[in-house]
């Protein structure tokens, strides 16, 4: 199956998933590299944020996760979401690196064998967020791209954009008007630790 | 007179971290409203993207590996195949696409292989 089949604006998060990982699976590379781009920032972020490793060491554990993401998708069936087994596959990597390291305890040490820390719930509400920018309209998904996750200053994305500053500030605030618009089915809760 | 904000004001408020105005302590919705914005750009702020060095070996790991594991089922097939990579690994594998590294040709060559294909994985492993 061809990526080229997929819908731009897919709200179906599953079955957008599911269709990527047959298409890899089926020798898809365009599909391989949007999995990439979907997930290897939250990938990343599970590494240096949740769990907090060193960022040599999260490049290890970035390179072991994709490599066992390739050699498991042949037994992803959909039971579960694609999310939710890439976000096990990079706990147990990252876990396995403590059992190595025999550094356990030096994170928040998790309730059980298998269980998120806190801050992945974090990153997964956060990847909600990161998905529904990819559903907005190009200039408002560049924008945004730059100003957060690039953490471009405004006068920086307005040089990249080559647009006035407060063109820029106007484009921001109204991009995030759309943001929240697209999230309003899914709200957005304030991250734990913050604005309690 | 509404001293009430547009929610484009919110959002700028929240993407900027300025002061909001003082209204906003005192009127629940508007404090609500600005709570959600808040909420927002601190999601878009936890998660930055992952080092473009990494995620271009990540795409590229897919046709190498993809490639390699065409290999090893050709080679499961024909026999001609093996007899070629036996005698001259480097300009198979260079035909397979794949670059010909010691740790791939001692992977592949019969006598250093494996049968969980362990040392495939780890040859490969070393593209990244």
């Amino acid at each position: 199956m061809s990526l080229r089949s997929i819908p731009e604006a897919v709200v179906d998060e599953k079955g957008a998933d599911d269709e990527l990982a047959h298409a890899c699976i089926g020798g898809d590379a365009r599909a391989w590299d949007e999995l990439v781009r979907r997930y290897g920032s939250y990938v990343y972020a599970v590494a240096t944020r949740a769990y907090r490793l060193e960022p040599q060491v999260a490049e290890d554990v970035f390179q072991d996760v994709w490599i066992r993401i390739y050699d498991g998708l042949a037994r992803y069936r959909g039971d579960g979401t694609l999310r939710a087994w890439i976000r096990q596959v990079t706990i147990s990597a990252c876990q396995e690196h403590f059992r190595r390291s025999k550094k356990l305890g030096v994170v928040e040490p998790l309730e059980e064998a298998g269980a998120a820390p806190a801050a992945v719930t974090d990153l997964d509400e956060a990847l909600d967020v990161r998905l529904a920018v990819n559903r907005l309209s190009s200039p408002c998904r560049s924008t945004i791209e730059m100003a957060f996750f690039d953490d471009l200053t405004q006068a920086e994305t307005a040089r990249r954009l080559g647009a006035p500053e407060g063109t820029v500030a106007a484009r921001v605030s109204r991009c995030l008007r759309r943001l929240r618009e697209d999230l309003q089915e899914k709200p957005v809760q304030p991250p734990s630790g913050e604005m309690r | 007179m509404n001293d009430h904000l547009e929610p484009e004001e919110f959002a700028e408020i929240a993407a900027t971290r300025t002061v909001p105005p003082s209204h906003v302590a005192g009127c629940e919705p508007c404090a609500d409203e600005l709570k959600s914005f808040l909420a927002l750009t601190s999601r878009l702020r936890a998660m930055p993207d992952a080092p473009e060095a990494l995620s271009e070996r990540a795409r590229i790991y897919y046709p190498r590996r993809r490639a390699l594991d065409d290999l090893v089922a050709s080679m499961a097939m024909d026999p001609a195949l093996r007899a070629r990579l036996a005698r001259d690994p480097a300009v198979v594998l260079r035909e397979a696409g794949l670059e010909p590294s010691p740790e791939l040709i001692a992977a592949l060559t019969d006598g250093e292989r494996d049968d969980s294909g362990a040392g495939l994985r780890l040859a490969a492993s070393l593209w990244f």
